[in-house]
């Protein structure tokens, strides 16, 4: 009877054992496309957007990625490792031939028929996070912590910023809300709802003029003066300045070239000082959102957020990406104020009119003769 | 000269039709997505030309700013744009003796779209985009033009083929350019090709308007010639027409113009191909008529267009969804109308 009692006891305790190890390598996570995904083990990873670089960089995680999207593997950040074609439109024999054990991209691209289904049978396991909209970075922050078997430290560093804007949150709450006309990188593109610029507008206590377009309606000058918004933000993209290690003789040449265009002046914002170019690049992205959110928050509400200092909290951001912060993002600094001048009508007017009038007579001429 | 004039000013519709765009333009810097009173906006016209004349100056309200600096070069821009578009179309069509032909035949609108691409996505020379869309508007037709040289004769046939040929190559640089770009600058270069007039100014219409115009006027002074150029290559040189040269000259003028159309409004279809038919089914086919028309008609369609685009909602309209909409249903209706005359 004892001696039974013990083979019981041992195969139980060995059934209890497997069933434990078991687990502890199939983890099974849920993914911001609401999908279950088991993972055994990640210790290959491929990245195709830059924003999943960046969270598995914060993580420290950086020696697991064996490939990276081309645009990721452009970023002064990301580490020397096999380029797998377009974010969008991945190349499959790449990532085959690197034999990842997880693939991490966007919840809406690549298409699954381009992803998915062609990587079915090979075992790679592709895991859908977004890593850049506000709402549900956190979350997936942490997701990606379980996956790389770093939970604790995940949770940790999307506990700190989510503190911090929490707390601009909680102090924009109350404030009357600011009217700001968002602009994205092409002239009078507007950011418009659903767009990600549009979610910072309304944590850091500002209205959307174009709020009510979703997307990126084009808009024109006099749209804008319409809507006489009180804060005009410009995004500057890379390919217009390289905000890294600059110093601000171009971006304030770019700039000097923006405040020329006709409508700004006749604005609140124009009027008030209050037009402000954003460089994205290495700042919108992951966690530089909260730095954006928090730069943002400080122009719209200068008196109410005038203890806050977004630049620490970028400097945090491109630190915790294992770069050295410098560089110039927001023209002009913080606080500055701007003459506002009235412009002189351009030149081209009297060129034109004295060309009709000169057209005009020599028609004149010629009916005579 | 005489019988041109005579044409011309024989009958009140035509002095009508000649004034028919400076008519549009007043009316429509009156209307836009602010209200403003039509007397405020005489005012604000008038006190510009005075200040302009007198050197007299006081600052400028916002409704002068929308008014001088905002409506006014966009109507104007959009009046030169129509107006070098529907007579480049005229030109080439007669050129081609081809009624399906478009400004776009050389393939300049993708050159152009090629460079837009290039300042857009990548920021080349400063991101300049109409220089760009301007140079390589004109470099795709230079292609075009010597890959259809053959023994100091250029063939109509050949030109059309090297146009494809050379629409074919820059349309898939195009595609390319558009395939490493992000996607912000992918929305931007999309925009682009889609034709606009928000980026109007007095600097880009002082930069367009005086090649425009020189252009304008030598082909209206030509198109006696088009006449002949439009019959086949023997009769045109039994006429004495040095066919390869005029052919030559007329496709430059038309070709600078419609690469500064391009270069600053982007790529806008179908008044190029609409306006000349119309004219050509309401008028007559000689090219003295249908040129001096075309340009009047081409820049009265596209102000009125664009009046659509910039004003009917808080965004903007592409112009070129515009200018196919209101003139496909147009262009039927006329056709339809000949049919009918020509069968029954």
């Amino acid at each position: 009877m004892r001696k039974v009692n013990i083979n019981i006891k041992v195969v139980v305790s060995i059934l209890l054992l497997t069933f434990l190890i078991d687990s502890a390598f199939a983890l099974t996570i849920i993914d911001s496309a609401g999908r279950a995904v088991e993972i055994e083990k990640a210790e290959r990873i491929v990245c195709l957007s830059t924003d999943c670089l960046e969270a598995v960089i914060i993580l420290g995680e950086k020696e697991r990625i064996v490939g990276l999207g081309t645009n990721a593997l452009q970023k002064p950040f990301s580490p020397n490792v096999v380029d797998v074609g377009k974010w969008s439109d991945p190349n499959i024999e790449a990532i085959v031939s690197l034999n990842p054990d997880i693939v991490i991209t966007y919840v809406q691209w690549p298409e699954r028929e381009k992803l998915e289904e062609k990587l079915g049978g090979t075992g790679i396991k592709v895991v859908r996070l977004d890593f850049y909209k506000i709402n549900t970075i956190f979350d997936e922050f942490v997701v990606l912590g379980k996956i790389l078997g770093k939970e604790e430290r995940a949770k940790e560093i999307a506990e700190y910023w989510k503190s911090q804007l929490d707390l601009i949150k909680s102090r924009t709450e109350g404030l009357k809300k600011v009217k700001v006309y968002w602009e994205s990188y092409s002239d009078y593109s507007a950011a418009g709802g659903g767009t990600g610029w549009n979610d910072i507008i309304q944590i850091a206590g500002g209205e959307n003029v174009f709020g009510n377009e979703s997307g990126y309606p084009k808009v024109d000058a006099e749209k804008i003066i319409a809507k006489n918004p009180d804060v005009f933000i410009k995004s500057v993209s890379s390919s217009a300045f390289q905000p890294y290690r600059a110093n601000n003789s171009k971006i304030a040449e770019f700039y000097e070239k923006m405040i020329s265009r006709p409508e700004i002046n006749q604005t609140a914002a124009g009027k008030n000082g209050r037009v402000y170019a954003i460089c994205m690049e290495m700042l919108h992205g992951t966690f530089g959102l909260i730095a954006e959110t928090a730069y943002v928050a400080k122009l719209l509400h200068p008196e109410e957020f005038s203890a806050l200092e977004p630049r620490e909290l970028h400097r945090k951001y491109i630190e915790s990406l294992g770069m050295e912060f410098s560089g110039v993002w927001i023209y002009p600094e913080l606080q500055a104020e701007r003459e506002n001048k009235n412009e002189k009508l351009a030149p081209g007017f009297e060129a034109i009119l004295a060309m009709l009038a000169v057209a005009i007579i020599l028609a004149l001429r010629k009916e005579k003769t | 000269m005489i019988a041109y004039k005579t044409a011309l000013f024989k009958f009140p519709l035509y002095t009508f039709i000649v004034l028919l765009p400076f008519i549009i333009a007043v009316i429509s810097a009156g209307i836009g997505y602010l209200r403003i009173p039509p007397e405020e906006v005489a005012g604000s016209i008038f006190r510009q030309i005075q200040a302009a004349f007198l050197g007299y100056c006081e600052g400028m309200t916002t409704t002068d700013v929308v008014i001088i600096q905002i409506r006014l070069p966009r109507i104007i821009l959009a009046g030169i744009v129509g107006c070098s578009l529907a007579v480049c179309g005229a030109v080439l069509q007669s050129l081609f003796r081809n009624p399906l032909v478009e400004p776009y035949i050389l393939g300049i609108s993708s050159g152009a779209a090629f460079g837009a691409a290039l300042a857009i996505g990548f920021g080349m020379l400063g991101g300049s985009v109409q220089l760009l869309a301007f140079l390589f508007g004109m470099i795709s037709v230079f292609l075009a033009y010597t890959m259809a040289k053959t023994g100091g004769e250029v063939p109509v046939v050949n030109l059309v083929l090297a146009g494809i040929i050379v629409s074919a190559l820059f349309t898939a640089l195009t595609s390319l350019v558009k395939f490493f770009v992000d996607p912000h600058q992918l929305a931007g270069i999309v925009y682009w090709i889609m034709g606009s007039f928000s980026y109007a100014s007095w600097s880009s219409l002082a930069l367009i308007t005086p090649p425009v115009m020189v252009c304008l006027l030598l082909i209206t002074a030509m198109s006696w010639r088009l006449n002949v150029l439009s019959l086949s290559d023997e009769e045109a040189k039994a006429l004495g027409i040095n066919v390869n040269r005029d052919r030559f000259v007329v496709l430059s003028l038309a070709t600078l113009m419609t690469a500064c159309a391009v270069s600053v409004s982007g790529i806008i279809g179908w008044v190029g191909l609409l306006i000349p038919h119309i004219v050509r089914l309401a008028f007559s086919s000689d090219n003295r008529t249908v040129i001096p028309v075309s340009a009047s008609l081409g820049a009265s369609f596209m102000i009125a267009a664009d009046n659509i685009a910039r004003a009917a909602f808080s965004f903007e309209l592409p112009i070129s969804v515009l200018t196919t909409v209101l003139g496909a249903p147009l262009f039927m209706i006329l056709v339809r109308r000949r049919a009918r005359r020509v069968w029954s």
